[in-house]
C-alpha cells in the first residue's frame, strides 16, 4: 500500500514535470520538492514496515531492493530539487537541474512499475541462512545508495550530451562528476568490499566469479575509467559523459540482466 | 632506457588502455564464464576460470591464450599500479605535499592502488595455496583437522521458521587436541558453527557448508586454509582507508 502510494506520487511527479518542461508561462517547482520527499519517505516507511514484520532488514529480494533503490533516488532528487530556483519566469529556458529531476523521476517510475508488476513478487519471505548477515544488509544498502548517485550522474550526463549551451553543459558535467565520485565511494564500499566480506563469511571465499560479482566488477571498472579519464586533457566532456551513461546501463544490467539471464549465488536479489 | 620504461609504466594513458581492456575481459568472463547463462555452474572453482587446469585438459593453445590475454595484461596492470603509486609517493615526498596540513589525505589514491596490488597478490596466493575440503559428519563423529587438532560434531540442528522454511543450520562442535591415542584427545574449545558464522582456528576456518539426509541427518562442514586471506584483509583495510582519504580530500578541496 505504501509503495503503491509512492508509485502514484511518482506518476503525478512525472506528468507534472512534463507539463512544466514545455510550459512557456511562469512555473513553480515548490510542489515537486514536497512530492519527492513524500515519495522517498513513503518507500522508507514501506522498508521499515516490512523489516518490522520480517524481524530483519527488508533487503533480501528483488522487490525490496527496488523499493530501497527508488527511495534513495527520490531522496536524492529531493535534495537536488532544493538547488533549483523554485520559480521560472515566463519565456525562460528550464535549468539543467530540471531535466535531471525529470530523468531521475522516469527511472523511479520504471523501477516502481516493475515492483508493482506480477514479474516481481512482493511476498514477505524471511531470509534464508546465507542472507542472515549484517554484512549483507550493509552490502545492499550501500550498493543501492551508490547506484542512486549513478542515476543522477546518468541523468546529468544525458543533459550534457543533449545540451548545446556551454553553461548548461558545465553545470551538468559538474553534477555528473560529483555524483560519480560519491556514488563510486558508496558502491565500492558496499558492493565490493562489504560484498566480499559477506561472501567469505557465507561461502568461505572472498570471490567466486559469480556472474553478479563479475558484472559488478565491470560496472566498477567503468566508473574507475570515468574518474581516470577526467585526468586526461581533451577527453573530459563528451567522452566522460558517454562513459557515465554506459556505467548506468551496466549498473542496470548487473541488477536486472544478471538476475534474469544468468544464475548464481545472487539468484535471490 | 630505464627512464622511458618508468615513464611508460607510470603513464595514465597506459592505465586507461588497461582498464578498458580489463572491462572487455571481464565482460567476456561475465558472458561465458562460470555460472553465466548456465544455471548451477557458478560453483566452478576459480582455477577453472583462469585456465590453470592441466595442459592435457585444455590444450597448449588455451594456455598460451590465457598467458597472452589474461596473465600479461594483469601483470602490466600490476606494474602500472605499482610504478604509478611509487612515482606519486616519491613526487609528493620531494615536494613536501604529504607533510603539509592534511597532506596525508593525499595518500588516498596510493593506498587504493596498493590495495588492488594486495588483492592481486591475495588472489595469486589463494589460487596456488588454498586447501579446502568438505567433511560429512553425523553427530558423534570426528574428523582430523591437522596433525594437532580434531573436531567432533556434538549435535546438528536445522531450525525452521513457522512457515517451514529453513532458518538456520547449526553444527555444535568440539575442538580436540590430539594425543598419542584417540582416547587421550582433550577438548580445548566448543562452538556453534552456522551459515555466516564460521569457526576460526588460527589460519584455518571451518564453515557450515551443507547438510545431508540420505542415511541419517549429517552436517557438511568445509575446512579452508587460504594463504591469500592476510593479503586480502590488508587490501580491504588499505582500500577503505584510501577511499575515505580521497573523499575527505575532495570535500575539503571542492566545497
Amino acid at each position: 500500500m505504501l509503495a503503491t502510494t509512492a508509485f502514484v506520487v511518482t506518476v503525478i511527479l512525472m506528468v507534472d514535470q512534463i507539463i512544466k518542461l514545455f510550459r512557456k508561462s511562469e512555473v513553480s517547482y515548490e510542489v515537486e520538492q514536497v512530492l519527492f520527499l513524500l515519495g522517498g519517505l513513503l518507500l522508507l516507511l514501506d522498508f521499515g514496515y516490512r523489516s518490522y514484520l520480517l524481524r530483519f532488514p527488508a533487503v533480501t529480494n528483488t522487490y525490496e531492493a527496488l523499493v530501497i533503490f527508488a527511495a534513495g533516488i527520490l531522496l536524492l532528487l529531493y535534495f537536488l530539487s532544493r538547488k533549483v530556483p523554485s520559480r521560472r519566469g515566463a519565456g525562460q529556458q528550464p535549468e539543467p537541474h530540471t531535466y535531471i529531476l525529470f530523468v531521475g523521476t522516469v527511472v523511479v517510475f520504471v523501477l516502481l512499475a516493475l515492483a508493482s508488476s506480477p514479474l516481481i513478487p512482493d511476498d514477505l519471505v524471511p531470509p534464508v541462512p546465507a542472507l542472515q548477515s549484517h554484512w549483507l544488509v550493509m552490502h545492499v544498502l550501500l550498493s543501492f545508495a551508490g547506484e542512486a548517485f549513478f542515476v543522477i550522474a546518468f541523468a546529468a550526463a544525458l543533459v550534457f550530451l543533449f545540451s548545446s549551451q556551454e553553461e548548461k553543459r558545465r553545470q551538468a558535467d559538474r553534477i555528473t562528476y560529483l555524483s560519480v565520485t560519491v556514488g563510486y565511494f558508496l558502491f565500492t564500499v558496499g558492493a565490493l568490499v562489504f560484498g566480499m566480506i559477506w561472501a567469505e563469511q557465507a561461502w568461505g571465499s572472498y570471490w567466486s566469479w559469480d556472474p553478479k560479482e563479475t558484472w559488478a566488477l565491470v560496472t566498477w571498472l567503468t566508473y574507475t575509467l570515468y574518474l581516470h579519464l577526467r585526468f586526461i586533457r581533451g577527453v573530459r566532456g563528451k567522452v566522460t559523459a558517454l562513459v557515465a551513461v554506459i556505467g548506468f546501463i551496466l549498473t542496470m544490467f548487473t541488477f536486472f540482466g544478471v538476475n534474469y539471464l544468468m544464475s548464481g549465488l545472487h539468484s535471490y536479489v | 632506457m630505464l627512464r622511458s620504461l618508468y615513464k611508460f609504466f607510470s603513464s595514465m594513458k597506459l592505465a586507461i588502455v588497461l582498464i578498458v581492456y580489463l572491462i572487455g575481459l571481464m565482460m567476456v568472463v561475465g558472458i561465458w564464464g562460470p555460472g553465466a547463462l548456465s544455471p548451477g555452474a557458478a560453483t566452478l572453482s576459480s582455477s577453472e576460470l583462469n585456465g590453470a587446469a592441466s595442459g592435457s585438459e585444455l590444450g597448449w593453445a588455451s594456455i598460451i591464450g590465457s598467458l597472452v590475454l589474461v596473465m600479461l595484461p594483469v601483470l602490466l596492470f600490476a606494474l602500472n599500479l605499482g610504478v604509478c603509486a611509487v612515482s606519486r609517493i616519491v613526487k609528493r615526498i620531494k615536494s613536501g605535499s604529504y607533510f603539509r596540513r592534511f597532506g596525508w589525505l593525499r595518500t588516498g589514491p596510493d593506498l587504493v592502488h596498493i590495495s588492488i596490488l594486495l588483492f592481486l597478490l591475495g588472489g595469486l596466493l589463494s589460487h596456488y595455496g588454498r586447501i579446502d575440503g568438505e567433511v560429512r559428519l553425523q553427530p558423534g563423529e570426528m574428523a582430523a583437522l591437522n596433525s594437532a587438532y580434531m573436531i567432533r560434531l556434538e549435535d546438528f540442528q536445522i531450525e525452521h521458521y513457522e512457515s517451514g522454511q529453513v532458518k538456520q543450520y547449526i553444527s555444535s562442535i568440539q575442538l580436540l587436541r590430539r594425543g598419542s591415542e584417540v582416547q587421550q584427545a582433550k577438548i580445548v574449545d566448543q562452538a556453534d558453527i552456522t551459515v555466516n558464522n564460521p569457526y576460526s582456528l588460527g589460519r584455518l576456518k571451518i564453515y557450515q557448508r551443507s547438510y545431508y539426509t540420505t542415511e541419517a541427518l549429517a552436517s557438511g562442514l568445509q575446512a579452508v586454509y587460504d594463504p591469500g586471506y592476510p593479503a586480502i584483509i590488508a587490501g580491504i583495510v588499505f582500500f577503505l582507508l584510501g577511499l575515505c582519504f580521497i573523499l575527505v580530500h575532495k570535500i575539503r578541496t571542492h566545497p
